[in-house]
């Protein structure tokens, strides 16, 4: 008998072998890196919250943060159709319960463009609850030479973005001053965003809503990130196992009161601006959206509450995207701005930031530089008694040792904790903290996000582009 | 056409299927507590455009205003626009919006 090739063997037997001799097909090598992913994800999640409640410490917000963390389920209702939007409503145990959103990183959708069939595919995943296994669609999701205005212009981006890919993480890398390689974006599975990677769109929702607590805005619903094992139920005996194997990231967001902006409620706030009594909500959610680069503010990711007369922000995944090389040394515009509530408060000259909000945000940033500040005398002092100028890589730590003692900085350092989870490279959360800081300060000098807008013309419904600063 | 991969079992490799033409999405309304009130079918007309008459008069008002701010082509899209208006709205779906492929 022929023997069998090794790889066939490990295809129908995966776990059938050991030893230093064993390959592993590429695909399960694959979903172990991801399942490792998850973990170590969900992981390092609940330890920044720990650290979120020393640093910023608010009992309420610890106390909902611990049930999305690890709350038990008691509910659970399905919302989207599976493998469009798989989301689900849940209710966790708490004194009161808590109803919260969840959505699986697999219902994120990917976009791939075929050049033999020139078609942008849509690539959908989700969980087979019968079968236990994660089920990939891949469907045609526009055609070039259709005839279609909206079918030929999706065609034709997704295109042009596959074929300057090599070009654009090349500009991207000249940014952050690294090699094409480490940069983290997907060259063949797209996001609707150049800047936004695959796979990493519930990382940057949840980094919203810790931004928001950071501020004390109060305009993104809190959201747990959360590594969640497939619980089977047997029909027969009810009996519940957890499938170990299934593991999802799944990102769990507060419920928030209201409905999606309605078409009313936009003409109310775009005339009467700072009057409206949804005003201080809605400024704050233009401000935040300036901050963390919101790419898709459109008015199905604002709420409405006419009760609280509150807005809310949801859907941050497609935001704090990437930059590419600009003008000089300064971030080019790799992803405009998109933010109906931007562009609106743009409209309005007097419309300013409440002064609670804005003394949250002052606090941030003088605490940041002070310990800025604070950093760089300590490095002038040891140079100084050194008597020969050392790099800061040398007495860093010793530098940071000694502020740490003093306390100082720690609401910064989380920052960069935030930043380097979800970037995934310490020098580009670096590059993006630093341009996070000029925006708060840019936003501080006058109480308003700064005019950015581009082309923008008056009186247009919106969404409206609203395009990155120019060099400043 | 759909195609079940596992992701330890390479050899059951995903295929692409052909594009399937989309006609109806179902518009979900919810009360203040998110639970599910109604749901009313956005259909396409012979015309190739979708037809919203069977949706609350508020909800027709936000369409035809905004549309449907679609993603990958940048732009909003109308009833006018079809097939691409009714994927869209499928793609904007959110636990506060709801629209599905079933009612």
């Amino acid at each position: 008998m022929a023997a069998v090739p090794l790889i066939e063997r490990f295809q129908k037997n995966p776990r059938g072998k050991k030893g230093p001799d064993r390959i592993l097909p590429p695909d399960y090598l694959r979903e172990k890196k991801r399942r490792e992913a998850v973990r170590r994800l969900a992981l390092e999640a609940a330890k920044m919250d720990d650290e979120f409640g020393r640093i910023f410490p608010n009992p309420e917000n610890s106390r909902r943060m611990e049930i999305l963390n690890s709350g038990r389920e008691i509910d659970r209702q399905t919302v989207g159709d599976a493998g469009v939007n798989a989301i689900t409503r849940r209710t966790y145990e708490g004194t009161p319960p808590l109803t919260a959103y969840v959505k699986p990183q697999s219902g994120e959708s990917g976009f791939r463009y075929d050049a033999a069939s020139d078609s942008v595919i849509q690539i959908k995943r989700h969980w087979n609850k019968k079968t236990h296994r994660l089920i990939t669609t891949e469907q045609t999701y526009a055609k070039g030479g259709s005839g279609d205005p909206v079918e030929e212009q999706i065609v034709n981006a997704f295109r042009v973005r596959s074929q300057n890919f090599a070009t654009l993480k090349q500009n991207i890398a000249d940014y952050y001053g690294l090699a094409p390689d480490e940069i983290e974006l997907n060259g063949t599975e797209f996001t609707p965003r150049y800047g936004v990677d695959r796979g990493k769109t519930l990382i940057r929702e949840y980094t919203a809503s810790r931004l928001d607590r950071i501020f004390n805005l109060g305009v993104v619903p809190l959201t747990a990130l959360r590594a969640e094992n497939e619980v089977h139920t047997d029909p027969k005996t009810g009996e519940q196992t957890t499938i170990l194997e299934n593991i999802e990231l799944v990102s769990v967001q507060e419920a928030a009161p209201g409905k999606a902006l309605d078409a009313a409620t936009y003409r109310e706030i775009l005339a009467q601006g700072p009057k409206h009594p949804g005003a201080k909500s809605f400024m704050r959610i233009a401000c935040l959206d300036y901050l963390m680069k919101s790419l898709d503010r459109h008015n199905e990711n604002i709420l409405y509450d006419p009760a609280t007369q509150q807005f809310s922000a949801i859907d941050n995944g497609l935001s704090m995207g990437l930059s590419q090389k600009g003008v000089g040394n300064q971030p080019g515009e790799l992803d405009p701005l998109r933010s109906i509530p931007l562009s609106v408060v743009l409209k309005h000259a007097n419309w300013k930031l409440d002064p609670e909000a804005m003394a949250s945000l002052k606090q941030f940033h003088d605490k940041t530089l002070a310990y800025l500040q604070r950093r760089e005398e300590l490095l002038r002092n040891t140079q100084k008694r050194a008597g020969k100028p050392l790099s800061v890589e040398l007495i860093g730590q010793e530098i940071d040792e000694e502020i740490e003692r003093e306390q100082g900085g720690q609401e910064f350092k989380y920052l960069t904790k935030l930043f380097r989870m979800q970037y995934g490279h310490e020098k580009v959360a670096q590059r993006e903290c630093l341009e996070f800081i000029i925006r708060l300060r840019k936003l501080l000098q006058t109480g308003r996000p700064p005019d950015i807008s581009e082309g923008w013309q008056g009186g247009e419904i919106l969404p409206v582009g609203v395009y990155w600063p120019d060099a400043a | 056409m759909k195609t079940e991969g596992n992701p330890l079992r390479p050899a059951n490799d995903n295929r692409i299927a052909e594009k399937e033409r989309l006609t109806v999405v179902y518009w979900i309304t919810i009360d203040d507590a998110g639970n599910e009130t109604g749901s009313y079918a956005i259909t396409l007309r012979p015309d190739g455009q979708a037809d919203l008459s069977q949706l609350p008069a508020d909800i027709k008002d936000t369409l035809e205003t905004f549309g449907s701010y679609d993603k990958l082509s940048n732009r909003r899209l109308f009833p006018k626009d079809g097939e691409f208006f009714l994927k869209t709205l499928l793609a904007n779906s959110n636990a506060y919006q709801r629209v599905r492929h079933q009612p």
